[in-house]
Parts: structure tokens; sequence; C-alpha cells
């Protein structure tokens, strides 16, 4: 563990040294902030518009629905291009240089790398996430939404935004170019976002597969407040066959 | 345990596809020693120190460095060697105590421990001043200065590196040569080093010559220049090919025609001097006369020139 830690340290430092967290950092913020502020302002005018209209139920309009489930959908959609951009660089710059040699020559052991590596592009992912948890708390303090709901789109999000970590690691484990990584990465989130699309039209047992493998899909059952088993367990499966097959890439390139 | 080598090599041989790029190769180095690896670019050397650095599997033969073989026990032998590439392999974005920790944190030192051989590593490469600093703020000389003191964080048992002069001025070759020197004397690290530069080949106490993936020669510098067993005649002529022949015809030597020079080792090469030029006073346009060089060596067991590739 301690070699994971320490992998996952140099890469953590060398991110926050160089303008790359801060400007991801920023960014994000200023997105989710833009989103999060014309939800707001819209919810504000539907309130006014329809607390002026007598008779009419209301009890639809509530900060849920009306704000944190589709700031929660625009966050996934901006952490879809904004995941690879993190990831590029964890194998794809060491594999460009000797450090990556290096670190084979060194008694670190390839699921440590991976680890290591992972972890690293997770913190920076956790800490962007970890920010826009400022804006429910802002509604929290001005308004009264579901605690369970907030919490369960937040830990979707956040589960999503691992498996992404994990996919964006390894198209960077393999290749040394960092751009090729962040547009075979955008692939491939872009492929697990829209995979469920035709599910509709198809047939048993196609359908059920397609909605399976679309993050999508469980992304929305979280959105609604349900912890589902399956949800969580398709979140862990795919960061782990993601791990995998990151350190099958890493090992075959050890010996290349 | 004293074991009379450091590193064993034995029968290695590693192909790309159709291409052997090692033949059988061979050689030991007893503990302490600075053995040099000599070869043109595409003789060998990379592949045989990838090897060594366990970056590349072996497919015949068998690698023992201070009793770990590198099939069998991978891990431990890793841990016994410092590795030094060409190649940078620094963190530029990192300070230079940052990259040291780092490596160190990969050894498994942390604490005191790592502290103390960072800063005896620092004060040792004259880094000291500068471990605060930036990395891509060091100068070539300084940054391969902090690749050596990386390499030997852990106290390695045998430190490979490979062409460590690359792009180092004179002054900074000198620096480097007599530190790897003071690091032999002091530590008795055992030091195997790739080269294709003669100047840098004249530092090690041993060599083995590589040429097309086999060692044709190994023993001191001095020891294979006199396997030459005498001096070298160096002459240019217009029509080398039939002067050549007419020498080895008229004095019974074995001269021969290398890259449109005429060749001749000789151990009498004073007096054939003025023979040769009473005998050809028309086709010799200029000899000359030189003690064996390495490069001299190369050709005289391979039988061409060291950078005809």
């Amino acid at each position: 563990m301690r070699n994971v830690l320490a992998i996952a340290w140099r890469d953590i430092r060398s991110v926050f040294v160089s303008p790359i967290a801060y400007v991801v950092l920023t960014g994000f913020t200023l997105l989710s902030g833009w989103f999060f502020f014309n939800m707001l302002g819209q919810f504000n005018r539907l309130v006014a518009q329809y607390s002026m209209l007598q008779g009419m139920d209301t009890t639809w309009l509530n900060l849920n629905d009306a704000v944190i489930t589709p700031l929660l959908g625009n966050l996934l959609v901006v952490l879809l291009i904004v995941i690879p951009m993190i990831t590029m660089r964890s194998f794809a710059e060491e594999k460009s240089s000797s450090t990556f040699e290096l670190l084979f020559t060194s008694p670190v052991r390839v699921g440590e790398m991976v680890l290591g590596k992972y972890l690293a592009s997770a913190f920076l992912v956790t800490a962007m996430i970890a920010i826009s948890l400022v804006f429910p708390a802002i509604l929290f303090i001005y308004g009264n939404p579901e605690l369970g709901i907030t919490a369960a789109g937040f830990l979707g999000l956040y589960l999503t935004a691992l498996a992404f970590v994990a996919a964006g690691n390894f198209t960077s484990a393999l290749t040394s170019n960092q751009i090729i990584a962040t547009i075979s990465a955008m692939v491939i989130l872009l492929l697990l976002f829209v995979i469920g699309w035709p599910a509709e039209g198809a047939g048993e047992p196609i359908k059920s597969i397609l909605v399976y493998l679309s993050v999508t899909e469980h992304f929305q059952s979280m959105l609604k407040g349900v912890l589902d088993t399956r949800d969580l367990v398709y979140f862990a499966s795919v960061t782990i066959v993601f791990l995998f097959l990151t350190h099958r890439a890493v090992e075959s390139a050890r010996w290349k | 345990m004293n074991r009379p080598f450091a590193v064993r090599v034995s029968n290695v041989s590693h192909s790309y596809g159709t291409h052997r790029a090692l033949d059988k190769v061979g050689f030991e180095v007893a503990p302490g020693e600075i053995f040099g690896l000599l070869g043109p670019n595409g003789g060998g050397k990379t592949t045989l120190f990838r090897i060594l650095a366990t970056l590349l599997p072996i497919q015949e033969g068998t690698v023992e460095i201070d009793g770990h073989d590198a099939c069998s026990d991978v891990s431990g032998l890793r841990s016994r060697i410092g590795v030094v590439f060409q190649s940078p392999s620094l963190d530029i974005k990192l300070t230079v105590r940052e990259n040291m920790i780092h490596h160190g944190h990969l050894y498994g030192l942390y604490g005191a421990a790592l502290s103390a051989a960072v800063n005896e590593g620092l004060a040792r490469i004259g880094l000291a001043e500068r471990a605060a600093d930036m990395v891509e703020t060091l100068s070539g000389g300084l940054k391969r200065r902090v690749e050596l003191a990386k390499g030997l964080l852990s106290e390695p048992s045998v430190l490979i590196l490979d062409e460590p002069s690359t792009g180092l001025d004179p002054g900074a070759r000198r620096d480097l040569w007599a530190y790897l020197s003071a690091l032999r004397e002091e530590r008795g690290t055992t030091i195997l080093v790739t080269t294709h530069l003669m100047e840098e080949a004249e530092h090690c106490d041993r060599l083995g010559i590589l040429d097309r993936g086999r060692i044709v020669s190994s023993g001191t510098a001095d020891t294979l220049r006199g396997k030459i067993g005498g001096d070298i005649l160096t002459i240019r002529s217009t029509g080398a090919d039939a002067l050549c022949a007419a020498l080895n015809q008229r004095f019974s030597q074995e001269a021969e025609v290398i890259d449109g020079t005429i060749r001749l080792e000789s151990p009498d090469a004073r007096h054939l001097i003025r023979q040769i030029y009473e005998a050809f006073p028309e086709q010799v346009d200029a000899i000359s006369l030189g003690r064996p060089t390495l490069e001299d060596v190369f050709i005289h067991e391979t039988g061409h020139q060291f950078w005809n590739e």
C-alpha cells in the first residue's frame, strides 16, 4: 500500500505544481456555478409565477427536481469531457519519458502502479465533486431539498466519475500520446453514456444488456434517490474491469 | 556472502522477430569493478542494458546480479540495482528533493532514513544548495547528477548506466567519471556502463566489446590494445585496393582496405614506413603511424570500422 500512496502522492504533487489542477478545478467550478445559478433562477421564476396563480398544484415544484437533478445531469456531461483531460497524463506522459521505465526497474508491482495512478486521478475528481457540494449546501441553507435524494444523486455522480477515471487511465496506458488518450477516453465514456439509446426498439435479451451497460440508466436510478445494489455493483464492475484492463496494458507495455 | 562476481551473464540471446540482437553473450563483473560494454549503435548494447535493468524478459541464457536471478527472483534483483537511463527520467515539475524522495519511497525508504539518504546523496553530488529548485531549471549536467543520486539512493550493489556521458559537455563528463570512481572507492559499488565513446571506455577497469550481438573481445583496455601486437599504419592512396594488394605481396603483411583507407598492423611499423615510401613513392598520398586505440581493437576484432553501421 505504501508504494501505491507513493505513486499517487508524486502524481498529485506533480499536477498541483503545474497549472493543470487549478485550470480544471476553476473551469469545473465556473461551469457548475453557471448551471446552478441559471437553474435556481429558473426555479425562482417558476415559483413566483405559480404563486400568483391560485389553486394551482405546485407540489411537483421542488428543489430536487427543478435544480439538483438537472444540475447533476449537466455535471455528468461536463465530467465526460473533463475526466479524460485529467487522466490523459497518468501513463501517457510517463511513457513518453524514461520515468515509466524507471518505475519498471524499481521493486514496485504493476498493480501498485495502476492503483497509485488511479488514486491520483480520483483525488482530483474527488476535489471537483467536493467543491460542487457547495451548491446543495446553499439550497439546504435557504430551502428544504430532500437530503436522501440529494445524497444519492451526488453519490451516483461520484461513482460514475470514479468509473470514468478508471476508463481514462486505461486509454492513457495504451499510448504515449496524450491527445490520443483523451480522445479514446471520450469515445469510451460517450459510448457508455449512449449505449442504452437503442434499447427501446431492441428485443430481449439485447434490450436488457444495453440497459444494464448504460451508465445513464444507473445514474438516473440514483438521481431518483434509489440506492439499488445493482447500480452499486455496476459502477464497481466498470471500475474494476477498466483497472484490470489497465493492469494488462501496463504489463504488456513493460516487455515492449 | 562474498561472491567472485557481482554480475554474471551467461549465454544470453535475444531476438526481435527474425533479427538476432544478442547472440550467446556472456561475461562476469567482479564486485567493485567498473565494466564497460563498448560497441557501435545497433551492436546490442541497449538490448543488453534493458535485459540487465529487467526491462526485457530473458529469452535464452541467465543473468545473475548480486546473487539474484533475473528470471526467478526479479523483485530481489530490482532491489539491488540502480539504473540510470540515457534519456532523462526525472519529473521536471518537481524539485530535486521531491524527485529523490519519490524515488526513495519506491525503494521502501521513509522517514529519518530517507531524509538522511537524500541529504547525503544531495551533498555527494554537490546539489544540496539547489535541493528546492525545480528540476526543469537545472542544466543537463546537473540533471545527470540528480539521476545518479537517485540511482544510488537505495544503495544498490550494482549501478547500471546507459551511455552516461551522452549530452554532457567535457567538464561535466570529467565530473561524472570522477564521481563514479569515488563511488567505487568509497562504497565498493559495481558499475556497469554501456557506451559507444572510446574516451568513456578508457575509464573502465575492463571492457567487453559488443558487435552485432556478440562479445567479440573482453579485458582491460591495455590488454585489448596489446592484442594488436604492434603499431598501426594508416595509408591513404587513390588506388587503395591495388596498393593494398601490392603491400601484402611485397612485405608479406595483412593490410586491408577499410573505408578507402589502407590499414596495417605491424610490430615493426616504424621501419615499414620508410620501406613503403621507397617501394611505392607514387601511390602513397599520406601515411601515418599510431599506437593502437580501442577503435583499432574493434577493427582488429570485427574487420570493420566502428562507425560504418
